[in-house]
């Protein structure tokens, strides 16, 4: 088990690292640059962006570039001439953002304390998994209850309630919740005021977690009936177990596999940070930061966006892959 | 039917692609658009629909606090390094420069207590004032400036608005080798240091006496000593580190406001500086909050909801505001410092031709225009200076709506007629706003000159790319001052300026005027000398100028201070609005 955990933490460094390759070429390949500001106002003088480009290592031939941001580059300083290593985002430095013009780094920007408040990962990571766990925890048991009751009412409600919410997109809920909470009911307020412990999680928790638990919800629904018509359910039964125990112990152990599946992308997805969810409800998380940066072609940003986020796939899928061995004994690996 | 040509955006479109799992959602990105002006609080494109709550809850307001959006989380505010108008929002409100600007935007002493100038024109002696000390207590003196400035010039510090003084402050250009002229930045360190700072113009003479030499006079050099970039950032607190500024207890300035927090990507507070002395204020709120809400919608609800004091309207909103009885009351019109103007790639065929640019000046509706597409919030402009800054020309209409001339002027050129002129295509800035825009725009030239215009969207980062390396034969732009002088607009179009590299224009006549007028000290003279330059540029028709901007903003009505005989178009330099003027008494 700990040789085939090692050997998948391996793999991922080929992983990241074409990862690194694919999105280096393409924010390249894309026209424009961090300079390249709104016609509309003062623009760099010529010079000036020269200068920025020297600063920012962009006179380099691209290859050094690239090997500069991933691995390590030999760097003279102006000054006294020394030469040191730079190491890349392999020593965990991400480089500098353009948009800061230089003066704050991705890793700052993205875990660093916020001036004394939790860094923008600790809001984004916490947003992510409240809202996981908020439809796992509704989604899963309304799934089942669903499946069991087929053809009742109570299937209809469910079937109906996970069919709207994966219909409407995060931004739709997202400013209903704010219509009805905020403005016609005085429970919540539209800017919410971070230093309260509960409060201002609610609303985008609900939002963020909605169209999930609808996905959810229906998963967990086909995934039992296909279950409970199988043969070793029926053996079950004919056996004389009662329900309580087919169903826990022959049917969810089973059924939750498909669940467990998706669980681990969709985490991966919400925890990095979620744009509509941040913007309505003013989280000062990840999301907005990584999605603005492709516009201000802030490249820094743009890779440690894709690396961060394909490390934590591969990561949740590991921690799916071993928690498919506890569900079902069947499964190990070697 | 006009062709929409995809060209160029492949690649941003897979550059989406790859990042999309990541975010839920490319498209809809809020671009990263930087505000301009006080009117463009709101963040763009989102048409405000619910008019829902006009019942406005009192709000939980209180005296003497003012909330209001200022839109986006300021990536930087070094006073050296910044150049966005929210940073500049947050900068002035911290820091006093030498100088700042009276209500007709005329510069005055601000952080030095009174100016003198040689009779040559070279040499400004500021006083400062004996009393004056940041927010922490420590005084400020001559050295604070002089460190300033030098820090602006530094090589290292690599500022977006060092190369501003070049050629202007003596010995500017030979430290900031860089920026001024073109050398590497190792290349700028490696001149004697010691030396170069020996022979730059700005010297603290003692504590209180700031003295600045130039090159030649420079009658607008108080307007630019009232910019941020001269803004007393303290050298014990920029040696913290690159990013000494992120904390609010570093941010220490001689501004008429302190910032107390700043919570990153949500909101900044600022009190009321007690140690402030000058010529804004005696401030009269309490305590100020800005908030960093992107999405319009959701600011607008806020507004609504009695959560923010002041709001600016999109233009997609203002329908909804104005039949709004309540809303309807609370706006306030303000007058905006940009330009907007459409350029002509005077090396590219038609636009060769003096003619044809004539002639498309002329064929377009600016009424209709700043009408239709704007709801009449700006206003239609005919020279590149905007109303209310010195400089402005009112008289000057030179190419006034008229179709039937437009086409007779063409017919005067080269191109014998409209008929025979090559493809036009129309590259602009891709987004819906943008493309609704255009698409209007080609029906004006369908309609006036008979032309089949080829629309051309572009992503808007490789657009601005676009109008610098290879300006497409015809595009929009715009222009928004820096500081209220003719000099920052007019001399701009000087043969390899800033502005004229876009549209390859020159003229020598025009630059030996812009020349004169740069030097002269004689203020009425130097007037007429810019107003003279820029009928030429205005007849020379590189640009055609269309509208200047401007806008709704919502004000609740127990505010005070933000009405439109107060506020002026530089406002946004103090804050905000002029914030020491302003009041909230709910």
């Amino acid at each position: 088990m700990t040789a085939y955990i090692i050997r998948r933490i391996l793999w991922q460094i080929p992983v990241l690292v074409i990862v690194g390759l694919l999105t280096f070429t393409i924010a390249r390949m894309t026209p424009g640059g961090p300079f390249d500001t709104d016609p509309s106002r003062r623009q760099l003088s010529p010079r000036v962006e020269a200068v920025l480009r020297e600063k920012f290592g962009m006179d380099l031939p691209i290859w050094r570039q690239f090997t500069r941001y991933m691995f390590f580059d030999l760097v003279t300083d102006p000054k006294t001439g020394e030469r040191r290593i730079l190491w890349g985002a392999i020593g965990g430095n991400f480089g500098p953002t353009y948009a800061s013009r230089g003066a704050r780094t991705v890793q700052q920007e993205l875990f660093g304390s916020r001036g004394g408040k939790p860094s923008r990962f600790y809001y984004s990571a916490r947003l992510g998994l409240q809202a996981l766990l908020f439809a796992v925890t509704i989604g899963v048991p309304l799934g089942v209850l669903a499946a069991l009751k087929q053809n009742t009412w109570i299937d209809y409600a469910a079937l109906f309630a996970s069919t709207f919410f994966v219909s409407l997109s995060t931004l739709i809920v997202g400013f209903l919740l704010v219509i009805i909470f905020a403005t016609w009911l005085p429970w919540f307020t539209v800017i919410p005021d971070w230093n309260e412990p509960i409060r201002p999680w609610i609303l985008p928790t609900v939002a963020l977690g909605a169209t999930s638990l609808g996905f959810i919800t229906r998963l967990t629904r086909s995934s039992v009936l296909e279950v409970k018509r199988q043969d070793y359910v029926r053996t079950a039964r004919a056996k004389g177990l009662g329900d309580r125990l087919v169903i826990w112990r022959h049917m969810l152990k089973n059924a939750l596999i498909p669940v467990v599946t998706v669980l681990g992308p969709l985490a991966a997805a919400l925890i990095t940070g979620t744009l509509y969810t941040e913007i309505i409800f003013q989280v000062p998380g990840m999301g907005q930061l990584l999605v603005e940066a492709i516009g201000k072609r802030d490249y820094s940003m743009i890779m440690a966006g894709a690396l961060i986020f394909v490390f934590f796939l591969g990561m949740a899928n590991l921690l799916v892959d071993i928690a498919y061995g506890i569900i079902d004994p069947r499964i190990s690996y070697k | 039917m006009p062709v929409r040509n995809w060209r160029g955006t492949v690649a941003s479109v897979l550059l989406c692609a790859l990042i999309v799992p990541i975010l839920a959602a490319c498209g809809g990105a809020p671009a990263a658009q930087p505000t301009t002006a006080p009117a463009a609080t709101t963040a763009p494109g989102q048409p405000t629909t619910a008019p829902a709550a006009t019942t406005a809850p009192a709000g939980n307001a209180q005296p003497g606090v003012l909330r209001l959006n200022i839109g986006s989380e300021p990536d930087n505010v070094d006073p050296q390094k910044a150049s966005f108008v929210v940073e500049i929002q947050f900068i002035m409100m911290a820091f006093q420069p030498l100088m700042s600007f009276d209500r007709d935007m005329k510069p005055i002493p601000a952080a030095a207590e009174s100016v003198a100038v040689s009779s040559d024109g070279l040499v400004y002696t500021f006083k400062l004032r004996p009393d004056a000390r940041f927010s922490d207590g420590e005084p400020v003196t001559a050295q604070n400036f002089e460190y300033a400035w030098r820090r602006l010039a530094n090589p290292e510090t690599a500022g977006e608005y060092q190369s501003l003084p070049c050629g202007i402050i003596k010995g500017y250009s030979e430290y900031s080798a860089a920026a001024c002229e073109g050398l590497s930045v190792e290349e700028a360190l490696a001149r004697d240091q010691d030396e170069l700072l020996a022979n730059f113009g700005v010297r603290a003479i003692d504590d209180l006496t700031l003295e600045i030499e130039l090159t030649a006079p420079a009658p607008y050099f108080p307007a630019m000593a009232a910019l941020w970039i001269g803004a007393p950032a303290r050298q014990d607190l920029v040696e913290r580190g690159e990013d000494w500024w992120y904390d609010a207890e570093n941010y220490i300035g001689n501004g008429p406001f302190v910032l107390k927090e700043w919570d990153h990507g949500n909101r900044a507070i600022w009190a009321p500086n007690p140690n402030y002395v000058g010529p804004l204020g005696p401030v009269k709120l309490k305590r100020v909050e800005y908030y960093m809400i992107t999405e319009g919608q959701v600011a607008f609800q806020a507004y609504q909801n009695g959560e923010l004091e002041i709001l600016g309207v999109a233009p997609e909103d203002l329908a909804t505001v104005q039949s709004d009885p309540q809303l309807n009351q609370q706006i306030v019109n303000t007058v905006g410092s940009c330009t907007f103007y459409f350029g002509f790639n005077t090396k590219k065929p038609p636009f060769d031709d003096v003619k044809v640019r004539q002639g498309f000046a002329q064929a377009f509706d600016r009424e209709a225009w700043n009408r239709d597409i704007f709801n009449g919030l700006g206003s239609v402009a005919f020279t590149f200076i905007p109303p209310g800054f010195p400089g402005h020309q009112p008289d000057l209409k030179l190419w006034e709506f008229d179709p039937q001339a437009a086409r007779a002027t063409i017919a005067e050129s080269s191109y014998g007629g409209v008929e025979n002129l090559p493809e036009i295509k129309l590259t602009y800035s891709a987004s819906a706003r943008n493309n609704a825009r255009f698409e209007w725009i080609a029906n004006q030239l369908k309609q006036n000159l008979g032309i089949d215009a080829v629309l051309d969207p572009v992503d808007p980062t490789a657009f601005s790319a676009l109008t610098k390396e290879d300006p497409p034969q015809m595009f929009s732009l715009g222009w928004c001052a820096d500081y209220p002088d003719p000099q920052n607009w007019i001399s701009l179009f000087q043969t390899n300026g800033l502005l004229s590299t876009r549209v390859g224009y020159s003229n020598p006549e025009f630059d030996e005027l812009v020349r004169q007028a740069d030097i002269e000290q004689d203020p009425v003279k130097r007037l007429q000398l810019y107003n003279e330059a820029e009928k030429i540029l205005i007849t020379d028709a590189p640009i055609a100028v269309t509208r200047n901007d401007g806008g709704p903003v919502l004000v609740k009505p127990y505010v005070q201070g933000v009405t439109e005989e107060t506020i002026t178009p530089i406002d946004y330099w103090l804050g905000f609005f002029n914030l020491p003027n302003v009041d909230v008494q709910p």
